[in-house]
């Protein structure tokens, strides 16, 4: 005689003795808590307006020191400028910041000390011979069709969480796009003041810095500048509106989105208890009124 | 209580007069079924005591034609007694070639399953037919021994299993100058063992290991071990000869049976066939090694020509040119510059080296013609084995480079490999756990991480380099190796094949028997059955063959190839796993020489 499946419901006769436990009560239970979390989620009340705004300002702000790595490679390979005096200031700078953070944050400093310093800059010196002869025999535009789609799995591989688990992809792919970059570089110096820089800038900045909007404003107005030198003034308004198209119109869409049209993350509207429609449909009846 | 009678044949087709009382008389030992021994007329037997083992079993009054038998006969098998002095035998197993303590079962694996498949309740217990077996086998014997008991008896019994052939063969046998032969022999290949049994000792000595590294001397080692055997052999064969001969001596049948209930025959024959298999082999072999020695004489010119071609080719040409295009973009794929040119150089110094110091040297055409007719003349000593593995070895001398670059190849690529790995892992933020086996996460410093990401990122872009002078070596070596195992076979061929089991069943089956096979007759009164004699299959013949192909396959045509070709695992020949099947027919240990002696002289004492 088949049994009826289990309901997880109180006053109902089942067939089941009463310490049952049911295999599926695990995965239901864990979608109730998804759903919990998803009705709770911070994103579905407008009042979180400014909350969502500053993640995207914040995502934005990683695309940006992004952006910085092909500036300091136009910088060093379509100026051919010497990159040394960059490299010291930008050396000095964050050097600065270190000692200064030294008592704020024991956590990561600690892991920064003057040995480990020392011992990466001597490998980096070492390897970049190595590194800049790794493609050389490519030819340049499979380096910047290459480096470009290293730079999109890099941006999406980013994590901006909290307690940054050591999770190196993001260096790894870094490191990629620059090595692809490195290989048009004509001299060891160059390559190995390129790659110092973008480390620098792209992973011990980011965890020294404290963000706050004078830093934003400042790294902004740098890297607007310098586009406006590079590719004209044309573009960075082009820029600048999309830049403010994103960061005043897209936080309204996305709420409104979560609120109403947010798929629910399991495919089990099947429960004839939990929900009416299915995860396609608007949650509220939208009326045309 | 009801039993069996065994009946043979030529007591069936006699002719006897119609009139005469006939009485069938039988033998059954302790634990055996009755065999009738002898038909006798009723005016002998009569008034005659007869004592055990031995009792009437049946009668047939003059004017019948059915034989009217004593109570409890179920059935009767009929059988055509085998002559013992030509060595046919019944065997309810099938004799074994190899020696049983290196039989190798290929289909079961399973430890437990033998257990149960060994254990005595499972077992359809069959002493008895095998005792009566025993008692067939040496039936003329026991007729011989019951006629001597009743002389009255013997003079109507025309039976004999001796023909004026053997009858001569024991005249001879019992000539002095015969005997003398035989013992200088024996002495002789004492004398052999004695150098042969340290020689081959020390080939196998483990430091050296001497017979894995070169097939020339796996030969040698080979025909060290078959001489040390010859003597061990000779002696066992003698002996059960003397006690076959010493049979009609025994008064007591008590006696008698004691010492045939053990399987002589199947213990015996197998050395037999195994001694005279060697020694026939080993005559092949120089027969075999003439028609080639004279072969290579005769077209010396043509085959050292195009041996100078294809070592030149093969090992010298081909290789620079693969060298030098991998140093150069090969098919188009772009390597990296530095590290294909540092490796390719270094490839191309070794290869002119090598070939200026021994390739150029070997290959020039009149030394190539004078090793080959050193090789034509040494196959016509030491016969074709001997000849095939010189070549075997010389070629793998020549292409030693090619064996090197295969290793420097193969680590550079499998060390690449496992630093990628562990590498990767570090990617993830795991690292490998070595004692408890697995991968687990780790916090890594973030000095270890840029190190380990630059790392692995210059492996990532130098794989592809590694990959194309792995590949290509490989290939190399991989032919080379397909090359080895084609002559290490023909070697193996000629050096086991079981030309006299072969040649044995063509000419008697009854000498080799592989099994018992019982025939339904067709009868009026009581169950009759035709005991026949199932001659050994040749599957079974070749059976270490069989095992030897499929070790072959298993390891060099199989998916595990193909996985060590990926890791980057060391793929060689290892004669001593590969060929260790076919020493089947040799004992692991060769015997020492001074319980030889001991033997002998007990013998002789």
């Amino acid at each position: 005689m088949e049994k009826k499946p289990w309901k997880r419901l109180l006053w109902l006769k089942q067939d089941y003795p009463d310490n049952y436990t049911d295999p599926n009560f695990i995965k239901k239970a864990e979608t109730f808590h998804k759903r919990l979390n998803f009705l709770n989620s911070p994103y579905k009340h407008e009042s979180n307006y400014f909350k969502v705004r500053y993640e995207f300002f914040q995502f934005y702000q990683s695309i940006l020191n992004v952006s910085s790595i092909f500036l300091i490679f136009a910088y060093i390979y379509y100026y051919k400028q010497d990159p040394l005096p960059l490299t010291i200031v930008v050396t000095v700078v964050v050097s600065c910041l270190l000692m200064s953070k030294k008592h704020d944050n024991p956590l990561f400093v600690r892991l920064l000390n003057l040995k480990s310093v020392i011992i990466i800059t001597f490998a980096m010196l070492t390897l970049t011979p190595v590194l800049k002869s790794l493609s050389k025999t490519t030819a340049s535009d499979s380096i910047w069709t290459l480096s470009f789609w290293l730079t999109l799995m890099y941006i999406s591989a980013l994590s901006n969480t909290k307690d940054k688990k050591s999770s190196n992809v993001s260096t790894n792919l870094l490191l990629a796009v620059v090595t692809a970059l490195a290989s048009r570089l004509s001299s060891t110096t160059e390559v190995f003041c390129f790659l110092y820089i973008c480390i620098q800038v792209n992973v011990l900045l980011p965890n020294l810095i404290v963000p706050s909007y004078l830093l934003a404003l400042i790294s902004n107005i740098i890297v607007y500048a310098v586009i406006t030198q590079i590719l004209g003034w044309h573009y960075t308004i082009l820029i600048l509106s999309t830049f403010l198209l994103y960061i005043i119109v897209l936080p309204h869409w996305f709420i409104y989105w979560q609120i109403n049209y947010r798929m629910l993350e399991d495919g089990d509207g099947r429960d004839e208890k939990d929900c009416l429609i299915t995860s396609w449909d608007a949650k509220r009846p939208v009326l045309n009124c | 209580m009801s039993f069996c009678l065994f009946w043979p044949d030529h007591l069936k087709e006699r002719r006897f007069s119609d009139d005469d009382d006939l009485i069938a008389i039988c033998i059954a030992l302790k634990g055996t079924d009755r065999v009738v021994l002898d038909i006798l007329r009723e005016g002998l037997v009569r008034g005659c005591d007869i004592e055990s083992p031995y009792s009437i079993v049946g009668v047939r009054k003059g004017g019948d034609s059915g034989w009217r038998l004593i109570d409890g006969v179920d059935c009767v098998v009929e059988f055509k007694a085998p002559r013992s002095t030509m060595l046919e035998f019944f065997s309810l197993e099938p004799i074994s070639l190899s020696l049983p303590e290196k039989r190798m079962d290929s289909k079961v694996s399973n430890v437990n399953f033998i257990k149960i498949s060994e254990n005595k309740r499972y077992f359809n217990d069959n002493t008895r037919f095998k005792r009566t077996l025993g008692l067939i086998n040496f039936y003329y014997t026991y007729l011989m021994a019951f006629h001597k008991k009743y002389p009255r008896f013997a003079e109507s019994s025309l039976t004999s299993d001796k023909n004026i052939f053997g009858m001569m063969i024991d005249l001879l046998r019992l000539n002095l100058v015969y005997q003398w032969v035989g013992k200088g022999f024996f002495y002789i290949t004492v004398s052999f063992a004695l150098i042969t049994n340290p020689l081959s000792k020390f080939l196998n000595w483990n430091l050296l290991n001497l017979v894995n590294k070169s097939a020339t001397i796996q030969q040698i080692d080979l025909r060290c071990q078959q001489f040390s055997y010859f003597p061990v052999q000779y002696l066992r064969i003698n002996e059960n000869v003397s006690i076959r001969k010493a049979m009609p001596r025994f008064k007591n049948y008590a006696e008698a049976s004691e010492g045939l209930r053990k399987d002589l025959p199947s213990n015996y024959y197998p050395d037999y066939i195994r001694f005279y298999n060697t020694v026939w082999l080993m005559l092949n072999d120089i027969s075999f090694g003439m028609i080639l020695g004279s072969f290579l004489l005769q077209y010396s010119t043509q085959i050292a020509n195009f041996a100078h071609t294809f070592i030149n080719g093969y090992l010298y040409s081909l290789l620079k040119l693969v060298t030098i295009s991998l140093a150069h973009n090969p098919f188009g794929i772009k390597l990296n510059e530095e590290l294909a040119s540092f490796l390719s150089e270094l490839f191309l110094w070794i290869i002119e080296f090598s070939y200026s110091v021994f390739i150029k040297r070997v290959s020039a055409v009149d030394n190539l013609t004078k090793i080959i007719s050193a090789v034509a003349n040494l196959s016509c000593i030491f016969g074709a084995t001997f000849a095939l593995s010189l070549l075997i070895d010389c070629f793998s001398f020549l292409s030693l480079h090619i064996r090197f670059f295969y290793l420097i190849s193969r680590k550079l690529y499998h060390w690449q490999l496992n630093i990628m790995s562990s590498l990767f892992n570090l990617f993830c933020g795991k690292k490998f756990n070595v004692l408890r086996n697995r991968v687990d996460h780790h916090n890594f410093e973030i000095d270890q991480l840029l190190l380990g990401t630059l790392l692995f990122i210059i492996l990532v872009f130098l794989l592809p380099t590694v990959l194309a002078f792995y590949s290509s070596y490989t290939i190399f070596q991989l032919g080379m190796l397909t090359l080895e195992i084609i002559f290490e076979s023909t070697i193996s061929l000629l050096n086991h094949f079981p030309l006299f089991a072969l040649l044995l069943r063509i000419k008697d089956r009854r000498r080799i028997p592989g099994g018992i096979a019982l025939r339904y007759n067709d009868s009026d009164d009581i169950l009759r059955l035709k005991l026949l004699n199932k001659p050994l299959p040749v599957s079974l013949m070749f059976q270490p063959f069989a095992l030897l192909m499929k070790q072959i396959k298993y390891n060099y045509c199989s998916s595990i190839i193909v996985n060590k070709l990926i890791k980057g695992l060391p793929i060689t020949v290892d004669r001593n796993k590969l060929y260790q099947v076919l020493y089947s027919s040799l004992p692991s240990k060769p015997i020492n020489i001074e319980d030889l002696y001991n033997s002998t002289h007990k013998k002789n004492n």
